[in-house]
């Protein structure tokens, strides 16, 4: 997994969530593409620069939000750690993975974020999350997730494969003619 | 070497959330000023961001065209038959203006006459203009009979010739068939306006009797002395005098204030000897 491709895709993680798809779709809840990204770099590369991308990357959505400073980055880095738990038993070729692990994922995330907040006074309507946000937010999560996971680990894996199974037949090619068949 | 890296992996989260914990708190109520990375990270990310949502809101409002133009092609359609049918509204009330500003003042001219009047609409023309006449709309169950004065707003129209039950024709002052006993309404001299024919639209006007004054800018008016034309309605200005070849009388073209072509209600006077302009 390319440290750049991870750089890049959360920087377009944070344009598309704070500032593109609310114009496009005013109103509409929005995926949270800054965690789909952890949580893939969590199945794809273990817990440890799982968390530390959700570190950054919630710390990035908490200070343009400026309250609760630490939620977003403790609910996903939570997430993310509980990832990285499970992340040596998950078969990583198949895109269900992610959308399944995603998917679960963002429930442990939206629970650890209400209990954070709720814990330091904001209040939180619990029902209207649990049967209305957090089910729309887990079904966009997932679709979200499996696009990234397959953008930055599927994709490249895929790439890498065809250009080591091309490479002997490029030498077999090349080969000169032995003596015998001249 | 497990243990201590389970060991270090606790307290890195121990101390994370702790930080984490201290940060919320910190954080979770009203503040006035934010912190200096807050700072940096908006300052940094607001152009950004501006740059990307307009971006954003110019791809969504060319799609919304795009997706619009079909609804467009729909509402330009509805709009082009409203406008249709709004532009034939306002020539109908336009023409109903006039027709109103018209009958306005056929209006004022039959409560300034004394006699029993007719209002009548003209119904047919002779397409070619051969005939110097119209057919109107009010015939003999109206009281109307043949050799009545037809008149306007303008002055006079002509005279009724063949009478049915429900219309009449008129026959027009400048038909050659057509002589109006006039009087020049500067001199008092009596004169006859005949019409000419010719398609000029011009009355020819002679003296009764030798002497005679008249020049061109005078006013014929009817004197009432034929028995058909009241007394008083205008029948011609005078544009031009000529002497006949001898020198003994004069000749005169008139042209009618009545515009012949336009008519479209006229004033008959079943009553002519009361029919006089007041």
């Amino acid at each position: 997994m390319k440290q750049a491709r991870v750089v890049a895709a959360l920087f377009v993680s944070v344009l598309l969530q704070t500032a593109v798809i609310p114009a496009l779709l005013p109103g509409v809840i929005v995926p949270d593409f800054v965690f789909c990204l952890s949580a893939a770099v969590a199945i794809a590369a273990g817990g440890g620069q799982g968390v530390a991308l959700a570190a950054v990357g919630g710390l990035i959505k908490d200070g343009l939000t400026g309250a609760f400073v630490g939620a977003n980055a403790g609910a996903d880095m939570a997430a993310a750690a509980l990832i990285g738990i499970v992340e040596p038993q998950l078969f990583k070729e198949s895109l269900l993975t992610p959308a399944v692990v995603i998917g679960v994922a963002t429930w442990v995330r939206e629970a650890v974020y209400m209990f954070a907040i709720g814990s330091f006074g904001a209040r939180v309507d619990v029902q209207r999350a649990v049967y209305v946000l957090v089910p729309w937010l887990t079904a966009l999560n997932c679709c979200a997730g499996v696009l990234i996971y397959k953008w930055i680990y599927l994709h490249p894996r895929e790439r890498q494969s065809t250009l080591i199974q091309a490479e002997p037949v490029a030498g077999t090619q090349s080969r000169p003619r032995g003596p015998g068949r001249s | 070497m497990n243990k201590l890296l389970s060991r270090r992996r606790a307290i890195v989260t121990c101390v994370s959330v702790i930080l984490l914990v201290a940060l919320i708190y910190s954080t979770a109520r009203d503040r006035e000023r934010l912190s200096a990375a807050e700072h940096v990270l908006r300052e940094v990310f607001a152009p950004v961001a501006r740059g990307a949502d307009y971006v954003s809101r110019t791809v969504s409002s060319c799609v919304s065209f795009v997706a619009s133009i079909g609804r467009m092609k729909r509402e330009n359609e509805a709009l082009s038959a409203e406008v249709d049918r709004l532009r034939s509204e306002v020539v109908q009330l336009s023409e109903a203006a006039r027709e109103n500003a018209r009958l306005s003042s056929l209006l004022d001219l039959k409560s300034s006459l004394e006699g029993r009047t007719v209002v009548a609409r003209v119904v047919y023309r002779d397409p070619a203009s051969w005939l110097e006449s119209v057919v109107i709309d009010r015939g003999s169950s109206q009281g109307l009979a043949t050799g009545m004065a037809v008149v306007g707003p303008s002055g006079v129209i002509g005279r009724t010739t063949s009478v049915t039950a429900h219309t009449a024709t008129v026959l027009f002052a400048i038909d050659p068939r057509s002589a109006i006993g006039g009087v020049n309404s500067r001199s008092r001299d009596l004169v006859i306006a005949e019409g000419i024919g010719d398609g000029s639209g011009l009355l020819r006007v002679r003296p009764i009797g030798g002497e005679c004054d008249i020049v061109a800018g005078d006013v014929i008016i009817t004197s009432g002395l034929g028995g058909i034309y009241p007394k008083g309605h205008v029948v011609a200005d005078v544009i031009s005098v000529e002497q006949d070849k001898y020198g003994v009388s004069k000749t005169a073209a008139a042209r009618p204030r009545v515009d012949f072509q336009r008519l479209e209600e006229v004033l008959v006077l079943i009553d002519p000897a009361r029919g006089a302009a007041r």
